[in-house]
């Protein structure tokens, strides 16, 4: 587990607020995860794995389910997170994780990895990456937990079922390759985890020029924009009616992104 | 004249597709991102209203993003420097989107949908709103009020529509805002950022306006009609601000934070009603068009409706961010195309629940028939139908449905099947031409209460028969269900009303809390398999629990 996965599990219980934000990502995360199922489920032809695609789905919105009781239960007791910074996010959603962003699910997988388009092996090899990695990342969060036993709980039942999840994918990959469809798997499970990696890698490139462009900006901040401060500094905003603005053609006034 | 309408970057981002005046399809993001309240830009949602209505983005004539992006960084930009050098841990933070990606909307706009940048135009955030609540109304001519936190400078904007026209009269910049006003309140209780507003309403009416004083001595109304608001005068009058992983006080002895609420509340609609005269002054209308997030209170509608200067009230099914991106489309619709009249008759412009499947008469009768008989056994349903709808109500087509009749209904739905708060409140479906068995709907509201967006009293008597549904003192959220535009669900209420003898179901969103309102068939399924609910039909096929 890379140290940075660390200090993240850790900070994400560090405080009640982001405690409550970490239950409800992943009350989504699960949720999404579910409803994807859910769809593979209905298209795939082998019985067995559709078998298992039904309990796994049923798992995954469980486990939403389970995060969004205790989040609940937190807002219940009255911790709540401040107001949300909007002007941030859509940018993060938008630009930082490129347009991968419409296309990946929680486990950040490109989300053409629907069993309809990578074809059962491919959906299986993916679940079973994305699996392996959940439950690495689970065991981890676990272990932050030790004052929250209620918390700690949904997690062990989670892990439980998490073990099945991979256990099943990798029976049925074995499965597969024993039919002699060997290097169909190999070369699915290689695609599911360059696709991860490959989503890691512009999330990390992004978030290190968002840093950088952040503090360029504090920079100009105390320099370039000091006069104008103290200029606007305290300043009284104007109360009272304004008179809408006007001027140019109905066109011209359209076209334009200011007046 | 086919026109995509773009709404993005605050709340609720969403598209809508205009054709020749006339909205065609509109839907918010979240319903297809699946997270609540997505901000970023639609292009789900935009993809969606352009395969609606058979067009593709090359033959688009216009695309219209409803906010004027310069003017809005100027504002930000602005409320930085007002507060130099506090401000510098916030400014990297505002600033980082804008220079990024927001200033550069139209190359966005151009990159997502192909289309040439001289089609891309801007129509302000506020106008935007305006043109929503007119264009969407039944009226020919009217009064436009909106009032809403501030995204480019205006935070309330007085306006007249007449045809295809539509004038604005004068505004009130920032931070002069109701919506700053409303956010503060809400945020000094800790009821989330978002959907701070819903549950600011919802809370204050198990509260009484106690710092009603206080609250009113932070806003300063000027005889020229228009207001100033002190923030930081507004906080102290609050109270103290609701400390984190404390308990919100709302019931019991000890109502503090409800009353807090009660006494903003108080103020916002004071101001509105101030605000609502000067628009009388100037526009001398007897009807009004009213936008903005305050917009979606149905306890300030009902205020407006009662003690405001008009006789009639319309606010459209979608009134704030979502609502813009419409509003944008129809603005440059009339602006530029002068196409009749069109008014919003209903608000299912979302995406079917299983496209290209028609359900037979017979399957839909049985389904009214198997529903009706479930609800009347005390079961609660989920029926996911036709297309969602535009707004954030829930109207019938995508919907968890029970019956109000005797007490624990709420705490029911509130504990197993939505999972949230007691205080918020139960909305209830009835048929039109019965309403007033059970209700006292505002006069002049009558275009509202379709969309949910009307608070109601309880008449005598009916108190007793639905107490589920009734929040506060007595007052109810009803839908107003008209056979010709919602056959089904009239149908429905009429047949549980013939089992029951009172024709009010409790109708609330198919959703569990922080979650969008259900979009397709796999949404629905997943909200019955997570909550209580004992029945899910979707269009003609029922499922039961454990069947």
């Amino acid at each position: 587990m890379p140290l940075l996965e660390f200090s993240r599990a850790r900070a994400a219980w560090s405080d009640p607020e982001r405690k409550l934000k970490t239950l409800e990502s992943f009350a989504r995360t699960e949720a999404d995860g579910g409803r994807d199922i859910v769809l593979a489920q209905r298209i795939v032809v082998d019985p067995e794995l559709r078998g298992h695609l039904e309990r796994h789905a049923a798992d995954e919105l469980r486990h939403a389910d389970l995060f969004h009781r205790r989040a609940a239960e937190l807002r219940a007791q009255g911790v709540a997170s401040t107001r949300e910074e909007v002007s941030d996010k859509p940018y993060d959603l938008a630009l930082s994780r490129g347009k991968l962003a419409a296309s990946t699910d929680g486990h950040g997988f490109l989300r053409l990895a629907l069993a309809d388009e990578l074809g059962e092996v491919g959906y299986v090899a993916m679940l079973h990456v994305a699996e392996k990695r959940a439950a690495k990342l689970f065991r981890e969060h676990e272990r932050y937990l030790a004052d929250d036993p209620e918390t700690r709980a949904i997690f062990v039942s989670i892990l439980k079922d998490e073990r099945y999840h991979v256990a099943y994918t990798g029976t049925l990959l074995q499965k597969w390759k024993k039919q002699g469809r060997g290097s169909e798997v190999k070369r699915a499970l290689s695609l599911a985890r360059g696709s991860r990696f490959f989503g890691a890698w512009k999330r990390l490139g992004a978030r290190s020029a968002s840093g950088l462009s952040r503090a360029i900006l504090v920079v100009m901040y105390f320099t370039v924009l000091l006069p104008f401060g103290l200029l606007a500094r305290g300043r009284k905003p104007k109360a009272g009616w304004v008179e809408p603005r006007a001027g140019g053609t109905v066109l011209e006034r359209l076209r334009s992104q200011y007046g | 004249m086919r026109i995509l309408g773009l709404g993005a970057f605050h709340r609720d981002a969403a598209a809508a597709v205009v054709v020749d005046g006339v909205a065609v399809a509109a839907a918010a993001e979240e319903r297809f991102s699946r997270e609540k309240h997505d901000a970023s830009f639609p292009r789900r949602a935009a993809r969606f209203c352009l395969g609606e209505a058979g067009v593709t983005a090359r033959e688009l004539d216009f695309v219209v993003f409803a906010e004027k992006p310069s003017r809005r960084f100027e504002r930000l930009l602005a409320d930085e420097m007002t507060s130099y050098p506090r401000s510098w841990k916030s400014f990297p933070k505002v600033l980082f989107p804008w220079l990024g990606d927001r200033l550069w909307v139209r190359g966005r706009i151009c990159d997502e949908l192909g289309v040439d940048p001289e089609k891309v135009l801007f129509v302000a955030s506020q106008r935007a709103r305006a043109a929503n609540a007119f264009f969407g109304s039944p009226f020919e001519e009217a009064a436009v009020l909106v009032a809403d936190e501030a995204l480019e400078w205006a935070a309330t904007t007085l306006a007249r529509g007449r045809g295809s026209e539509l004038e604005v009269l004068g505004e009130i910049h920032h931070p002069h805002s109701l919506g700053l006003l409303a956010a503060t309140a809400s945020e000094r209780l800790g009821l989330g950022g978002a959907e701070g507003f819903g549950r600011l309403y919802a809370l204050a009416s198990s509260g009484k306006p106690t710092r009603a004083a206080e609250v009113a001595a932070a806003v300063r109304f000027a005889e020229d009609g228009s207001y100033e608001l002190d923030v930081e005068r507004l906080g102290e009058a609050l109270g103290p601000a609701r400390e984190a992983g404390g308990p919100l006080l709302w019931s019991g002895g000890d109502r503090t934070h409800a009353d807090a609420a009660a006494s903003a509340v108080r103020a916002i609609g004071d101001v509105l009603l101030h605000l609502a005269r000067e628009l009388h002054r100037r526009a001398a209308s007897e009807n009004l068009c009213f936008g903005g997030a305050l917009a979606s209170s149905a306890e300030l509608n009902a205020r407006l409706a009662a003690e405001g200067p008009f006789r009639r009230l319309f606010v459209p099914p979608a009134p704030s961010d979502a609502g813009a991106a419409l509003g944008a489309a129809l603005d440059v619709a009339h602006t530029l195309g002068k196409p009749r009249r069109a008014p919003l008759a209903h608000a299912f412009l979302g995406q079917s629940v299983s496209p290209g499947a028609p359900v037979s008469e017979g399957a839909a009768r049985e389904v009214v028939e198997r529903l009706a008989a479930a609800l009347a056994a005390g079961k609660t349903v989920g029926w996911a139908r036709g297309r969602f709808e535009w707004g954030a109500r829930s109207l019938g087509n995508r919907s968890i449905l029970a019956s109000p009749l005797g007490k624990g209904v709420r705490e029911r739905i509130g504990a197993t099947v939505k999972r949230r708060e007691d205080y918020l409140p139960l909305c209830c479906a009835v048929p039109a031409e019965r309403a007033a068995e059970f209700f006292d709907v505002p006069a002049g509201t009558e275009g509202l209460a379709p969309f949910l967006h009307v608070a109601a009293r309880a008449r005598n008597g009916s108190a007793e028969a639905i107490p589920s549904v009734l929040q506060g003192d007595a007052n109810a959220r009803p839908q107003l269900v008209d056979r010709g535009t919602d056959p089904a669900l009239h149908d429905l209420l009429v047949q549980f009303g013939e089992r029951t003898g009172v024709p009010v179901l409790v109708s609330t969103s198919l959703n569990l809390r922080g979650d969008p309102i259900a979009r397709g068939e796999a949404d629905a399924t997943a909200v019955f398999e997570r909550s209580g609910l004992d029945l899910l039909a979707v269009e003609g096929e029922l499922r039961e629990r454990g069947g």
